[in-house]
């Protein structure tokens, strides 16, 4: 096609246009089947084709099959304290397909000599992309105990993603920047979800509920494709999809020891740091870092959960508190790479030598800027206290007097404390972008979560 | 609890609700299944617009060789603005005047192979300067492959368009050469030395000169010919060298190639006035007041702002070439690509002795400086890369001078550097490591 024919490449250049189009084509077909309302078995069948398959790809085919079985209506069940227990088992693949436009090579429109427009290579794209698939076997089940005043729900997964989508950087010397998707390899998801409610105290006029929730999901690359082990994500921040790993886990340079002159400067010669092997290895030769990246975490929390209650007094009054954790990650801490070994403004610098014996592993990495990563990447974990509320339903004579139905109100404080190891504002901030292809958390120029009080009248007409 | 989205049938997790029995004729779905991958009419339902986009494959179209080559033109421009911040830094014609955490290791000579140089964009901060070298020499390279695949009835001019093709990637694989410790100059291809990215570039060189001649090009001529003689310099071939700066001489005494800067987009900008304007850097104090026997040298002629620089401390001092004043308009100054000025340094490296004295005479009745009166051989080299230094002063020549003529870094590697931690040692751009790790060749080597 001769010429540019974009809206960018125009000769007023303070003009753009986006336009997306997605276009799937697909036929399902399932079958289910009930014994005696009881025993239900359902198997499907799926197959898709999406124009965000790349040239090469071709239609993909999606079968399921789930079991359930309510053993609590047995005539041989005869645990009374177990009121209701139901089985379950499920075999299914799923995919997911890449955007729009991911597999398409593209050319962006730019100004060039004498500022008339002409092109620059933009995305390289990959004809050979298709869809992410896969295959995940649950087992679980779900019971009322004592005549559902206790409540359990447990799931337990074990999912195996093949032709894993991941976003992979472009050689240059491809001629393209940026990255590109491929489906690279195989990730296993593997957890459980579990909850726990139970009505701990119940009389006329008073009502205790609480209920306790906990996930985990662990996640590991089993295979890249091409014989290789690992894929940089991002080498300055030290972020890599590595086999035997978490995607998108941690990997810097540790220092682990190092010496200082009188002045509280470190000697580079004298720094040694993790082999990643059990042992140590010099972090330098001469000024050059030497050291290799070793694993220090993963970006995505390990285990998450919530625990909640609510007590009901009378009719009218009710007070609900939640709370929720994160933990098993890590984040980037910026804000302290950026003060202490950039700006130097942090007491590590302006009085190193009270950190010579106490931290110097620390002192030395604040020295010797971004390239001891390992100081940043950080315990991100934490305990919230997300919301304390007082709920008042009015007297139903009250409300009519605003001409209402029914009136509440309610008296809410949210993200009272966090109790955290972090040292940045907010462990739950996150900055994703540019090299870091949104796996690696970090934190930037984040105001934390505000402590907010809020008070809400409900009326009902 | 689980982060990843999957589409196609979502696994239920399940609850207490009762699934009735629904009997459904799953045969015919399932045939339908089976009939779509043979259909291919889904081929068309498939086709989506992506009128914002351009396909790759829309410029394989001979009506679109001019744009190919304009566009290898200006991905070069935009490389060379990045390299020649990039190279000031790293070689002593610079300072940092920034307080962005990832320039510093520039300035301090502390780069490594994840450093930005290596995937910044030419307009990024810091500009980077392998990803847009690889794209100048990749979209020059892909334009002359097409160019010769399609005909003179298909490409009206299409021997000049060769020409500047050649010629362009020849300079993309100089800067190359004369920055990195090592390269990949072919798509995916192996990891090669600055050496054979010379070579490389004379055979550029070569193809653009030819083509220049068959179709009259006078000016990818004369661009090819000091590229050459550049590119010789640096493999030692010095005969060749002072033969091609002689011919461009012959050719146009006084011939000058820029790269044009505007300020309609930050690709364009001229990217040294860019960053002077920016208080990102300042010029290196060893460049203030130079003079020649007492009088003021207007190559270098440095100019204190005094006006304070992005980190709010540091005076940025400017140099004239570039701009009088420290204001956007720096962004507009032309910044030469190759001159007749380099041609006579060239000659005067390649001859020596009273040649060499001769032409940087030249030079300094140009400016109007008092002639140099020459010396010992030793004295007449060490004068031939001071005037280098001066002559040619961002102008992407600097590093490569320390390279080749082992000029010792200023300050010394482990002095203390301003921003904390030491200066270190490095002299050329190590191969990043995002072509490391993500090229075939070199991941399998």
């Amino acid at each position: 096609m001769p010429g540019l024919r974009v809206i960018n490449a125009a000769a007023e250049t303070s003009a753009g246009e986006t336009y997306s189009e997605n276009v799937t084509v697909g036929v399902y077909g399932q079958q289910q089947f009930n014994w005696q309302d009881r025993l239900f078995l359902t198997a499907a069948l799926r197959a898709d084709d999406n124009s965000a398959f790349g040239e090469e790809f071709d239609l993909v085919w999606y079968p399921k099959a789930s079991l359930a079985w309510v053993i609590s209506e047995e005539s041989f069940w005869n645990i009374p304290q177990v009121n209701a227990l139901r089985l379950r088992a499920a075999y299914g693949e799923a995919g997911q397909q890449p955007g729009a436009f991911d597999a398409l090579r593209t050319f962006a429109s730019v100004p060039g000599p004498n500022d008339v427009s002409t092109v620059t290579p933009s995305s390289v794209g990959n004809p050979n992309l298709g869809p992410e698939r896969s295959a995940e076997i649950e087992l679980g089940f779900e019971a009322g105990l004592f005549d559902d005043r206790v409540g359990v729900d447990f799931t337990f997964y074990n999912q195996t993603t093949r032709d894993a989508i991941l976003l992979r950087p472009s050689a240059p010397s491809t001629g393209f920047p940026g990255s590109r998707y491929m489906n690279i390899g195989k990730v296993q998801n593997r957890g459980f979800e579990a909850m726990l409610r139970g009505t701990l105290l119940s009389m006329p006029r008073f009502k205790w509920d609480a209920t306790f929730s906990l996930a985990r999901n662990d996640n590991k690359i089993l295979f890249i494709n091409d014989e290789e082990d690992r894929i940089v994500v991002s080498g300055d921040f030290g972020v890599e999809h590595r086999v035997g790993y978490p995607l998108g886990a941690w990997f810097h340079r540790r220092v682990v020891s190092a010496d200082f002159d009188e002045n509280g400067r470190v000697i580079l010669s004298s720094m040694m740091c993790d082999d990643g092997k059990g042992g140590t290895t010099p972090c330098y030769e001469g000024t050059t870092a030497v050291a290799p990246y070793v694993y220090l975490g993963r970006g995505e929390p390990l285990y998450e959960g919530t625990i909640s209650t609510t007590l009901a007094i009378g009719e009218r009054i009710r007070l609900y508190g939640l709370m929720d954790f994160k933990t098993g990650f890590k984040k980037w801490d910026h804000v302290t790479r950026v003060r202490c070994s950039l700006n130097n403004n942090c007491l590590e610098n302006v009085d190193p030598l009270r950190f010579v014996d106490t931290a110097p592993a620390r002192l030395a990495a604040y020295q010797t800027g971004a390239v001891m990563g390992a100081e940043y990447i950080r315990d991100s974990k934490f305990l919230r206290l997300r919301e304390v509320s007082l709920g008042y339903t009015l007297p139903t004579e009250l409300a009519q007097r605003f001409g209402a139905s029914r009136a509440s109100v309610n008296l809410a404080a949210r993200n009272l404390h966090t109790w955290t190891p972090w040292t940045g504002m907010d462990p739950e901030a996150r900055f994703l972008s540019g090299s870091r292809g949104g796996f690696g958390p970090l934190e930037q120029n984040h105001l934390p979560q505000l402590t907010s009080f809020v008070t809400t009248i409900n009326l009902s007409f | 609890m689980r982060t990843n989205e999957t589409r196609g049938i979502r696994m239920s997790h399940g609850m207490f609700s009762t699934v009735r029995a629904r009997l459904s004729r799953a045969l015919p779905a399932l045939a339908l299944a089976a009939a779509l991958g043979a259909c291919s009419l889904l081929d068309e339902a498939l086709e989506v617009d992506a009128p914002h986009l351009i396909d790759a494959g829309d410029m394989d179209h001979p009506q679109n060789a001019n744009l190919l080559v304009t566009g290898a033109i200006a991905d070069f421009e935009c490389a060379l603005g990045a390299y020649i911040v990039n190279s000031g830094l790293l070689g002593n014609e610079l300072r940092d005047a920034s307080v962005t955490a990832a320039r510093f290791s520039l300035d301090q000579r502390t780069i490594d192979d994840t450093s930005p140089y290596g995937v910044n964009s030419c307009t990024g901060n810091p500009p980077g300067i392998y990803t847009p070298l690889s794209i100048a020499i990749w979209t020059s390279n892909n334009a002359l492959k097409k160019l010769k695949e399609w005909t003179d009835a298909q490409v009206p001019n299409r021997t000049s368009l060769i020409a500047q093709a050649a010629a362009y990637s020849g300079y993309s694989h100089i800067l190359m050469g004369e920055g990195f410790c090592s390269a990949v100059i072919e798509e995916n291809g192996p990891e090669v030395t600055p050496q054979q990215v010379f070579q490389a570039a004379v055979a550029r060189f070569d193809e653009a000169i030819a083509a220049a001649q068959a179709s009259g090009n006078t000016d990818m001529y004369n661009l090819a010919l000091i590229g050459r003689a550049r590119a010789r310099l640096n493999l030692r071939d010095l005969a060749g060298a002072a033969q091609d700066a002689r011919a461009l001489l012959a050719s146009n005494p006084q011939y000058t190639k820029v790269a044009t800067a505007s300020i309609s987009d930050p690709r364009r900008y001229n990217r040294i006035g860019d960053e002077f304007f920016g208080g990102r850097i300042t010029v290196d104090p060893s460049y203030y007041d130079l003079t020649v026997d007492g009088v003021p040298d207007p190559r270098v002629r440095v100019i204190n702002t005094e006006t304070n620089g992005h980190d709010g401390a540091t005076k940025v001092h400017i140099v004239a070439k570039y701009g009088e004043t420290r204001s956007a308009a720096m962004r507009e100054v032309p910044v030469p690509v190759a001159s007749w000025r380099e041609a006579h340094l060239i000659i005067a490296e390649a001859e020596g002795g009273q040649e060499a004295v001769n032409r940087i005479n030249i030079l300094r009745d140009h400016w109007g400086l008092p002639h140099f009166a020459g010396g010992t051989d030793e004295e007449i080299r060490a004068q031939i890369i001071e005037e280098r230094k001066r002559e040619l002063y961002l102008e992407g020549h600097h590093l490569n001078d320390l390279r080749r003529f082992e000029i010792p870094n200023t300050p010394p590697p482990g002095a203390a550097y301003r921003q904390g931690g030491v200066y270190g040692s490095a002299r050329c751009f190590p191969l990043p490591l995002v072509e490391k790790s993500n090229n075939p060749t070199l991941r399998r080597s």
